[in-house]
């Protein structure tokens, strides 16, 4: 809707402007004739110089009548007269007798624009009158036009007419020239990409190329005034939309937007083209003014619209709203229908209001976004810190995973080779000694104690590698259901006296099997070196250090007796004595290595009371509890 | 009282049928040397008992024991070690016990009236490993809601207990409790691992399709 209300706007400006202005120029400025007595001017070598552009001063459209005395003509054989640029009609009499130019009521013709001409008299003519009368058709706001005029010897003003006219010559081949090449240019890059914006310079430079020959033909006396500044505004016109589209980088020709543009653009094409014989030149100049300002418009207010608040909607309607009412405005005043004294321009204020109101809103808009930019940088900069962080150390967590997965794999591994290989053929061998136990052979005893030995050690070291961390427990447990058959076979009771419900360490799986193999060789001890019925296991925490006690209530040495590991036999064929000795070297060396002490001492009932006590860290325990 | 005893190692079934001869619940025994052949018995001859093995040559055991599990047959799981995967996957699967193959036949025999009578036979290992399960478990995920085992505070300190090698008298005499109280405690823990474990089933089944609505 938005977009419809924009096309119907610039429509009904291009229809106001097709309407508004048949209109005859020549017949308003008819009625406005100014005159002015040429007094002087500087003399030269019998040239005389004019300076028009310092006593003419002009408002609107106007027929000017310059008089000059022929008094102060120089005295030359061959007198004549030099315009250097006639920008309009331009008629010559020596007092009330016409010599040159022609009628203001036609268009002005080719060769009396914007072209030095040269008009001669001839002696006896210029004798006779006593005034030089030149009259001007003078445009609204072309001060251009006015140049000075020579007056002098015909040779002398000659040479500057070929001057002038040569300078001209070659100043509009150079603009054909680059204009040919841009065009080729352009066309190249169109067929090279196939794309719209090249097509769009191309079709500009064409126009502009089309502009450019007319003009050069036109100096050439070919063609005529109004074609050639017809020819001119549509290229101008062109441009323009060229330059909107450029500014807006629309990507494709598809959008409403670009169709309006060029649509807009044909519009001023034909009217240029479908009317220059009766239309004036301030008209199709104010119109070209009035095509850029319309696209502007068109241009930045959706520009400006886009992604913008509610406020800033309001803002740009209103404003644009009011651009298009000062056009209007501007129109009707330069075509008369508002009569408004000295012809005041608001188009420039329409520009200023609009370019003035979307820069203060898209400045507003950066400087918003840029603060948001900026406030999200800094939240994405922590965010990202925050984030790098705890990949730090999920990165360190997981290679700490993946190490002990690998070593808990590992050890799986081992255990299921065991329990699967040795494991079997142990039970196996176990299951044919104890069948055969009625044989009552020594060596089939040592057997069967050897296998049951074997098993033990075997589960054990499974049961305790189950897991990096255990608690110690748990281990002595597992020790207990191991051996408590084979200790109850040797006639030795087992007394378990852990701490029930209390803290207890949690160990490594070394640290575990130093502290469950201590307590094994204790009872071992017992069961071969006393004649005790009965050995208590305990343990309790005290002050930072866990202690671990294997009491028993023997006292005589025994040589006979069952063994629970495989050197407890070697150590038998070796002697009590230096069994006793390597044994409890062994068990200080297990001590040593959890950092605490190991003590054999007797008890007051002749026994033996062993102590294994080690630093105890009781916020692991409490962490794993 | 029939009692069916699946293991493929001859010396061991020997062993084990010789001990439960002295038992004057048990009538008959029968066995099995594989898993095919143990399925196949327990169909057959619907046994009071079952005593198996775990490394069978044509399978594991725990079909076995699953089977008599659905059966309401009561199961002794027999096995050289007590690893954790291996227990725990026997307890789950419906087993009431755990032997060690080294075990001589009082032992067994021991085992076996007290599954009889209604207990649950323990060792630390069994109950230690419950206790890391129970301790490991993580409560975040909606499966591990499905699989978590809550038990109570009396059942927990039973397994501690145990783990810590204590006997079932020596852990009623520590809670001033009664040894069948304990074993009931026991076998509550037991159903509650089994329980857990056919939800867990239930619930991969249907996150598997296999189960529809």
């Amino acid at each position: 809707m938005r977009t419809d209300l924009k096309l119907v706007t610039m429509f009904v400006v291009a229809l106001l402007c097709l309407s508004g202005c048949n209109f005859s120029e020549t017949t308003r400025v008819a009625s406005v004739v100014e005159e002015t007595d040429i007094l002087s001017g500087e003399t030269d070598n019998n040239v005389v110089t004019l300076p028009f552009h310092t006593i003419v001063e002009r408002d609107g459209n106007k027929v000017i009548v310059l008089h000059f005395s022929t008094d102060r003509f120089p005295d030359v054989e061959h007198p004549s007269l030099l315009i250097s640029r006639a920008g309009s009609n331009v008629q010559v009499y020596l007092d009330d007798e016409w010599v040159y130019g022609q009628s203001f009521s036609q268009r002005p013709m080719a060769h009396t624009w914007n072209t030095p001409q040269l008009v001669n008299f001839s002696r006896e003519q210029l004798d006779s009158a006593t005034h030089i009368r030149i009259k001007l058709f003078a445009f609204s706001g072309d001060h251009t036009l006015l140049e000075p005029m020579y007056l002098g010897e015909h040779d002398r003003l000659k040479t500057l007419y070929e001057r002038f006219r040569f300078f001209q010559n070659h100043l509009t081949l150079a603009i054909t020239v680059a204009t040919l090449v841009l065009l080729v240019v352009s066309l190249l890059l169109w067929i090279a990409s196939g794309r719209e914006r090249n097509y769009l310079m191309a079709m500009a430079t064409s126009i502009s190329l089309i502009a450019a020959c007319h003009h050069y033909f036109v100096v050439n006396s070919f063609l005529s005034h109004a074609m050639l500044q017809a020819v001119t505004h549509i290229s101008l016109d062109w441009m323009g939309v060229f330059v909107a589209l450029w500014i807006v980088n629309i990507k494709g020709l598809r959008t409403t937007y670009n169709r309006a543009f060029i649509f807009w653009g044909w519009c001023c094409t034909l009217v240029n083209l479908a009317l220059p014989w009766n239309w004036t030149a301030p008209f199709v100049e104010w119109l070209h003014f009035v095509t850029i300002g319309i696209v502007v418009l068109v241009l930045l207010l959706p520009a400006t619209q886009s992604q913008a608040s509610r406020r800033e909607v309001y803002i740009t309607r209103i404003t644009g709203t009011l651009g298009c009412a000062l056009c209007l405005v501007d129109m009707m005043v330069q075509m008369r229908f508002i009569q408004v004294p000295g012809l005041p321009r608001f188009l420039p204020i329409t520009f200023f209001l609009v370019f003035l109101t979307n820069n203060a809103i898209l400045l507003q808009r950066f400087s918003r976004t840029y603060r948001i930019a900026r406030r999200s940088q800094k939240e994405l900069q922590t965010i990202v810190a925050q984030r790098e962080s705890e990949l730090d150390h999920y990165y360190a967590e997981n290679t700490r995973l993946k190490s002990q997965q690998a070593r808990t794999e590992e050890r799986e591994r081992i255990m299921r080779d065991l329990h699967d290989g040795m494991g079997g053929h142990l039970a196996s061998a176990l299951a044919v000694a104890k069948v055969d136990e009625h044989q009552d052979d020594q060596a089939q005893k040592r057997l069967t104690e050897t296998l049951q030995t074997a098993l033990v050690e075997m589960r054990m070291l499974i049961n305790n590698s189950a897991d990096e961390f255990d608690e110690l427990g748990q281990a002595l447990g597992s020790l207990r259901s191991t051996i408590e058959p084979l200790l109850n076979d040797a006639g030795l009771e087992l007394h378990w006296k852990l701490d029930p419900f209390g803290k207890m360490p949690i160990l490594t799986i070394s640290e575990r099997m130093h502290v469950v193999r201590v307590v094994q060789e204790c009872i071992t001890n017992v069961l071969k070196h006393t004649d005790a019925t009965i050995v208590t296991v305990s343990s309790e925490q005290v002050g930072k250090n866990y202690r671990v006690q294997i009491a028993n209530n023997g006292s005589t040495p025994v040589t006979n007796s069952a063994s629970l590991t495989g050197s407890a036999i070697q150590d038998r064929a070796q002697g009590a004595n230096a069994q006793q000795g390597n044994g409890q070297r062994n068990m200080k060396y297990r001590a040593a290595q959890l950092h605490g002490s190991f003590n054999l001492t007797p008890t007051a009932d002749g026994g033996a009371l062993a102590t294994l006590e080690f630093p105890f860290d009781q916020s692991m325990a409490e962490a794993s509890a | 009282m029939e009692v069916l005893i699946v293991e493929d190692n001859p010396e061991m079934r020997s062993l084990i049928s010789h001990a439960l001869t002295g038992l004057e619940q048990i009538d008959q025994v029968c066995t099995a040397n594989s898993k095919s052949e143990g399925l196949c018995l327990l169909e057959t001859r619907q046994p009071q008992l079952l005593i198996c093995d775990l490394g069978l040559p044509d399978g594991t055991g725990i079909e076995v024991v699953l089977k008599a599990a659905r059966l309401q047959i009561p199961s002794l799981v027999i096995s050289v070690l007590c690893d954790e995967r291996t227990v725990l996957e026997a307890v789950k699967s419906g087993a009431s016990g755990y032997l060690l193959k080294d075990i001589d036949a009082q032992g067994i025999q021991s085992a076996v009236e007290q599954l009889l009578d209604g207990g649950a036979p323990i060792t630390p290992s069994i109950a230690g490993h419950i206790l890391k399960t129970v301790r490991d478990n993580p409560e975040q995920t909606e499966q591990s809601e499905q699989s978590r085992i809550n038990l109570s505070k009396r059942e927990h300190e039973i397994l501690l207990l145990a783990a810590r090698g204590f006997k079932v008298a020596e852990v009623a005499e520590q809670l001033n409790l009664s040894e069948h109280t304990v074993s009931n405690h026991t076998r509550a823990v037991y159903r509650k691992l089994q329980v857990n474990s056919k939800s867990q089933a239930v619930y991969k089944a249907y996150q598997c399709g296999l189960i529809s609505n």
